[in-house]
């Protein structure tokens, strides 16, 4: 029958080992359902290719204008071809909501109770979206170079993509993604409001963080978004080198992630009383 | 319905507060294996907090509470099964939400469309949660609870949404898994309903008012719902 009991020694908790054996692998597993069972990802993955297609049109568009985009420098060049990174705050922003809208649909607490581990629940979506934002960052960026190769052709201006700078530019461009993923993981557990989350991670890196990268630049360079720069080489901010910028993006994502399992870790989970 | 082992589930001197307002004191109670243990209380009686703290999702200011002797945390994937709320994400199909939680606890696919049958949302399985129904939620939620075969059911207020049908279905399952040896651990206010399949009842208002079994209730007129009101008035105390 049921009985009181005062805590008996015998039935204290036997062992603190931790999760059992093959928790991170299911973790992980339950990570690709959740992508796969909605379309999130396939409309960021989109709005991330439309993006960088709109900015480089834009700017290859002002082309041969006056005050518009010029093409006689190499600087000039690779700026018409650097728009694959905006693909990037999409794959931020994939991160984000894979922590967020659990919080926002409630699903977190059955999600923990599948996956107890709360450190490898969050150590699952990082690494997720890490394939996830690569796939963003080269699409965004083969849309860049498909727009804005013909354009500067057009115009005569020639760019070798497939050595020096421009592929300098385009590997960064595609490891961004995957880094800032994990940056938008981090962000998105540290945020605890979806919608504050997405609206507080576009301003700060279209508008506080661009602001800060181009007015003072001292400071700039060290922020992620200046690291971001620094990775794909962006010839119109001043930057780390492209070696410095993974080393302090890196940083970044893993002092955010750390900070994020811890405070996962400590959180009551809320669900609707009875 | 249940192919793993039942595990007893024991509430060890449970106190938890939020901002200063305690919410439990210093609850203590053992759910048995092969047992329903009904667990009922008022609104803001601590209940849900008690089984959030069970499932790992709040952590108990001190004591603690375990299934066989361990945290969840420790057990392996699909000991337990739970229920708290009917919360899904409403792109994602009734099947997705299944599927997803199949891959958490390593449950075979195949399983998710016989259990969509079950609970009755064979025919909506491949619909937008967002269409759903309360009563269809709390039917892909019991799903999700029952998708490991648990040998350990902990389910808060199942009865909500549900039609006759689905609360007598509910009923069958709860039965049938105790009687295959699982641990059910069930909160309600319905406290007729629970009268007909708890063996076992705990009464919680901040601290565990009463204990016992359902005998017990057997000899009060009026049963469950008059013990429970005696005890609430304070002219029962623990057994």
């Amino acid at each position: 029958m049921t009985t009181l009991s005062l805590a008996p020694d015998r039935s204290r908790p036997a062992s603190r080992a931790g999760a059992p054996p093959g928790a991170l692998r299911l973790a992980v597993a339950a990570e690709v359902a959740r992508t796969r069972t909605t379309r999130t990802v396939l409309w960021l993955g989109l709005a991330g290719a439309l993006l960088a297609a709109v900015m480089t049109a834009m700017v290859a568009a002002t082309i041969g204008q006056p005050g518009g985009q010029e093409v006689a420098s190499e600087t000039g060049r690779l700026t018409v071809l650097s728009f694959g990174f905006s693909a990037g705050l999409m794959a931020t922003l994939v991160g984000v909501l894979s922590v967020a809208s659990e919080r926002r649909y409630r699903t977190m607490g059955s999600s923990l109770v599948a996956t107890p581990s709360r450190r490898n629940w969050l150590l699952a979506k990082a690494l997720v979206v890490v394939p996830i934002g690569l796939v963003f960052t080269t699409v965004g960026q083969a849309v860049a170079l498909a727009i804005g190769a013909p354009v500067l052709s057009s115009h005569g201006a020639h760019v070798d993509l497939w050595s020096g700078p421009a592929l300098q530019m385009t590997i960064g461009t595609l490891t961004l993604g995957a880094f800032s993923a994990v940056w938008g993981v981090a962000l998105g557990a540290l945020i605890r409001n979806q919608m504050v989350a997405v609206a507080a991670v576009t301003l700060y890196s279209i508008m506080v963080e661009a602001a800060v990268i181009q007015y003072v630049p001292a400071v700039g360079k060290w922020l992620p978004g200046g690291a971001q720069s620094a990775i794909v080489h962006d010839p119109a901010t001043e930057h780390l080198s492209a070696g410095a910028g993974y080393l302090v993006f890196a940083a970044w994502c893993t002092v955010g992630l750390l900070l994020a399992i811890r405070q996962v870790a400590r959180e009551d989970v809320t669900v609707s009383a009875t | 319905m249940t192919s793993r082992p039942g595990l007893d589930i024991a509430f060890e001197r449970v106190s938890k507060a939020y901002g200063g307002r305690p919410v439990l004191e210093d609850v203590s109670f053992t759910a048995r294996a092969g047992q329903v243990t009904g667990f009922v209380g008022r609104n803001g009686a601590g209940k849900t907090t008690a089984l959030r703290i069970l499932l790992g999702l709040a952590a108990p200011d001190s004591g603690h509470a375990t299934v066989g002797g361990r945290p969840i945390a420790e057990l392996a994937p699909g000991t337990v099964g739970a229920s708290l709320e009917p919360g899904a994400h409403p792109a994602r199909t009734g099947e997705g939400h299944l599927l997803v939680q199949a891959a958490a606890l390593g449950v075979p696919q195949a399983r998710v469309r016989p259990l969509l049958g079950e609970v009755g949302l064979a025919s909506a399985g491949r619909k937008k949660v967002k269409g759903y129904s309360f009563g269809m939620r709390q039917r892909l939620a019991l799903a999700a609870a029952l998708l490991p075969e648990p040998g350990v059911l902990v389910l808060d207020e199942p009865t909500n949404g549900l039609d006759p049908d689905g609360i007598r279905w509910l009923r069958d399952q709860l039965r049938s898994a105790a009687a295959h040896g699982a641990t059910v651990l069930v909160s309600s206010h319905l406290l007729g309903e629970l009268e007909q399949v708890v063996d076992e009842v705990v009464v919680l208002d901040r601290t565990v008012l009463w204990s016992g079994d359902r005998a017990a209730t057997l000899d009060v007129d009026g049963g469950l719902e008059q013990l429970y009101q005696d005890v609430i008035a304070g002219s029962r105390r623990i057994s």
